[in-house]
């Protein structure tokens, strides 16, 4: 499902993101990214999902080979992964509804997505995830009038409207307060073991990491410290990864 | 103490600084007296070039005194007059002003960093396109004018392509500044969906942009509703073109009504657009 090989990313500036990163990881895992801050894991949700292009390496996300891919390929491979942000990015202006919507751009052309001619089957299914994720009477308020939480919640159901095979989450907690974090993961856990969805977050709280994934990756300094179940992480493990 | 003779004896990094920045002092001082006798200099050859005299002022005191009190009372029987041709000058302005709106969005868009390509392609769009909107802010409108009537003859049509044109300018450079300052996380969302370059435009960068669009419409209204009744002094029409008829004959008070109305209108319509503005994009 997702291959790397040698993995690299060096930024314009020198800076190095990533390198020699090997791993493989399986149709419907939920795998948590951990390391301190610079240690690569942002660059790496982003490798995937080609939003930055690589500089090293090879990487094979679904049936695309993402450092030949063109802008063509991207945008069909960008559309089967629902990526969740820090900071939720919704478009604060528009409906609940709208942002949703936005979700289907994928499978649109440009031009009809510009017009914003989306099917009924592409409403139809906005109303079913914003129904899944606890926002049914939220459809029509603008997305700035929601609290934290149930911003992310429609970040979740614009990912899930893409009808995604991967969901990216970067910090996607980072936020929010403990108590809505574990209802942000524990939405993401359902729909990873509902649809078998592979869910890859990065994630800061080690406590959450462990409670919801079953694969954890230690990163520091852009290189891979640790890959294994949750079992084998131990303290003497923890401190290769955070030092 | 113990500090103070010790940097006597032996002048530290600190103090070396000191004396460095003394002497830059001194030069900044000599600099500064420099530049004010060469702007007196320049003040007064200038005002001696455009025959600047408070004695001629003075001495023609009575003629400006009767010019005053020859506009009082205004002459209200030209109401209606005064009126139709004010209704021209607001259509002159919001003809011109909608037209440099169309105008300016895609020029707006293709001025903007953020939104073109970063090759040498998009930014030399960028480049042009900012060219060209500073070449056309620093042509004024009476001047475009002049050139239009020479086509298509004198009168409210030359205004308005005038003020359509010279407008393009000023929207179209705010317009790309407020395309370059928009919040970059839903676009990277809207991008991240695998959505093309237009639908990026439309449903992550126009939502954020439209309030600032619509006020800097706004804004520029005002000032063509004032650039509109100058060019009717120019010929174009409208309540300029009556305000410089009745002066020209010398009607004082029937200037006045015209004058007075057009204090009123530009106020009032001021007032209005900046309660708009404020609603859209907050106390800015």
């Amino acid at each position: 499902m997702i291959t790397a090989q040698g993995l690299g990313k060096t930024y314009p500036d020198g800076t190095r993101g990533l390198a020699g990163l090997n791993l493989k990881i399986e149709q419907g895992e939920f795998v948590a990214i951990i390391g301190g801050s610079g240690a690569g894991k942002s660059t790496f949700l982003r490798l995937v999902n080609g939003t930055i292009p690589t500089t090293d390496g090879q990487l094979q996300v679904l049936d695309c080979n993402v450092p030949d891919a063109d802008p063509s390929d991207l945008r069909k491979l960008r559309r089967q992964i629902g990526f969740i942000f820090q900071q939720f990015n919704l478009v604060k202006s528009l409906s609940v509804m709208d942002n949703v919507l936005v979700g289907r751009l994928g499978y649109h052309n440009d031009l009809a997505g510009t017009l914003g001619l989306f099917s009924d089957e592409d409403k139809r299914l906005a109303r079913q995830y914003l129904d899944e994720v606890g926002l049914s009477a939220k459809y029509h308020s603008r997305a700035d009038q929601l609290s934290g939480g149930q911003q992310q919640r429609v970040a979740i159901a614009r990912a899930l409207v893409q009808d995604p095979k991967i969901i990216l989450a970067d910090e996607p907690m980072a936020s929010l307060d403990p108590k809505l974090s574990e209802v942000i993961l524990e939405l993401l856990k359902s729909f990873n073991e509902k649809k078998k969805i592979t869910v890859i977050v990065n994630i800061h709280v080690l406590e959450l990491a462990r409670k919801y994934a079953s694969r954890i990756i230690g990163l520091r300094g852009g290189q891979l410290v640790f890959d294994g179940p949750v079992s084998s992480l131990t303290d003497e493990k923890l401190r290769m990864i955070y030092g | 103490m113990a500090n103070m003779t010790m940097a006597k004896r032996a002048p530290g990094e600190k103090e070396l600084q000191d004396l460095a920045q003394a002497g830059y002092l001194d030069r900044f001082t000599n600099l500064k007296y420099l530049i004010l006798v060469a702007g007196t200099v320049l003040f007064f050859w200038s005002a001696q070039a455009v025959e600047f005299d408070l004695v001629k002022l003075w001495d023609n005191k009575a003629m400006l005194w009767e010019f005053v009190t020859g506009m009082f009372p205004p002459d209200t029987a030209i109401a209606q007059q005064v009126t139709e041709q004010v209704i021209i000058t607001i259509q002159l302005a919001f003809v011109g002003t909608v037209i440099a709106t169309i105008v300016s969005l895609p020029l707006g868009f293709m001025a903007a960093q953020n939104v073109m390509p970063k090759n040498r392609l998009g930014s030399g769009i960028v480049n042009v396109t900012r060219f060209l909107l500073n070449a056309d802010r620093a042509i004024d409108a009476v001047i475009l004018a002049l050139f239009f009537a020479g086509a298509v003859g004198l009168g409210p049509f030359a205004g308005t392509l005038a003020l359509a044109i010279h407008s393009v300018g000023m929207l179209g450079k705010l317009f790309y500044e407020a395309i370059e300052t928009v919040d970059k996380g839903p676009i990277e969302a809207v991008e991240s969906v695998g959505a093309g370059k237009l639908s990026v435009i439309r449903w992550a960068i126009l939502p954020q942009v439209i309030p600032y669009f619509v006020t800097y419409f706004l804004f520029r209204f005002e000032l063509n509703i004032r650039s509109a009744v100058v060019l009717g002094v120019v010929g174009a029409g409208g309540i300029g073109f009556l305000l410089q008829s009745y002066m020209k004959l010398f009607q004082y008070q029937r200037t006045c009504t015209v004058v007075l109305v057009i204090l009123v209108l530009v106020m009032s319509l001021d007032a209005l657009s900046s309660k708009i503005r404020k609603k859209l994009i907050g106390d800015k």
